[in-house]
């Protein structure tokens, strides 16, 4: 088993755990980032697959722009919360219910 | 678990969860059986087009078999898939006003040192990244599509910062958005008068048409991604110019 076997496995289980993070994580945001992520790996897989083309426009379309037109969408659709931020940082502690925003 | 059985049930008659899983499991079952056989019944004899390719190289006017297949072999299969980016753009093409300039720049009183230095050193090493990519691809990876998601991607960059906009209704964006599809069918149709047959490009000039067609796909696909991106930030814009549609509570 030569260290480009192992590379390859490596890639397929990464891949496949972060298809499935993007797919089931709480977080919309989460979803996202692991999917820019995911689209990252399609790249390097393509490389190794020999496919030059589909992997420099599955980096610059898939991670890039999708990316971008993903954070832009959940820009849109999430619930803004405009909280006025304190200047004393001593009063400025976060409650746990604030962090927890599943979108 | 027998002698709690009820007589008068009326629930579902499946669990629905058990149901999908056990449909879930066999389609992932199938669908390893078949890679499976496929994989172990693969002897290497299906070699798809490339040798048929390979043989036919010298008459496309490119080196790179990808790009003689995209633009050459099967080029209007090509022209469709910037047919159908066009269509895209139309439907989510933000309306705005049809007579302001195609391009503003709006001066903003805080500006991101951060973010205003990344543009200024990535930006146009991007656009000079993109232009190499375009050049190489009549020998190396590379081509139209992928030029111009790059350029998109340092459009996107640009847009960061709220200084400059584009007004994708205007005239001049329109003419870029056609602009590969009417080179394209100008061509093609023009090598019927010529060739004989749509999109058959005679052989002295193959790459130089190649390259022509690539330079104006790069464009159009470039302005169809931005405008895609803009679309969806864009909504502060839109906002204020239809106010008056606007319901007051």
């Amino acid at each position: 088993m030569n260290l480009v076997m192992i590379f390859d496995a490596l890639l397929i289980f990464s891949m496949l755990t972060l298809g499935w993070m993007s797919i089931f994580s709480l977080s919309l945001f989460r979803c996202i980032v692991f999917f820019v992520c995911l689209g990252l790996l399609a790249a390097i897989a393509w490389g190794q697959l020999g496919a030059f083309d589909v992997a420099i426009a599955e980096a610059a379309i898939g991670a890039g722009i999708t990316g971008a037109l993903l954070l832009a969408a959940w820009n849109r659709i999430r619930p803004h919360r405009t909280k006025a931020i304190e200047p004393n940082l001593t009063n400025a502690k976060t409650s746990q219910k604030d962090t927890r925003e599943h979108v | 678990m027998f002698n709690k059985l009820d007589i008068e049930y009326d629930g579902p008659a499946v669990d629905k969860s058990a149901l999908s899983l056990i449909a879930s499991v066999l389609v992932v079952g199938l669908l390893l059986a078949v890679t499976i056989k496929i994989v172990l019944s693969d002897k290497g004899h299906n070699t798809g087009l490339a040798p048929l390719i390979t043989q036919n190289i010298e008459l496309s006017g490119v080196t790179n078999p990808i790009t003689a297949v995209l633009l050459n072999f099967r080029a209007y299969d090509t022209l469709l898939e910037i047919a159908v980016l066009l269509v895209v753009v139309l439907a989510i093409l933000p309306t705005r006003d049809h007579h302001a300039p195609f391009f503003k720049r709006i001066e903003v009183s805080k500006q991101n040192l951060v973010l205003l230095a990344l543009q200024r050193w990535i930006t146009p090493a991007v656009v000079i990244f993109a232009g190499y990519l375009l050049w190489a691809g009549a020998h190396q990876p590379g081509g139209a599509f992928q030029a111009g998601a790059l350029l998109a991607g340092a459009s996107v960059l640009m847009f960061q910062s709220d200084t400059y906009q584009v007004n994708y209704t205007s005239f001049m964006a329109r003419v870029l958005l056609v602009l590969s599809l009417v080179v394209f069918i100008t061509i093609g149709t023009a090598l019927i008068w010529f060739e004989g047959s749509l999109l058959t490009y005679p052989l002295a000039f193959s790459g130089l048409l190649i390259l022509l067609i690539e330079t104006c796909a790069t464009v159009s696909i470039t302005l169809a991604l931005a405008s895609l991106y803009s679309s969806f930030i864009a909504s502060e814009n839109i906002s204020v110019t239809d106010h008056k549609h606007r319901t007051i509570k």
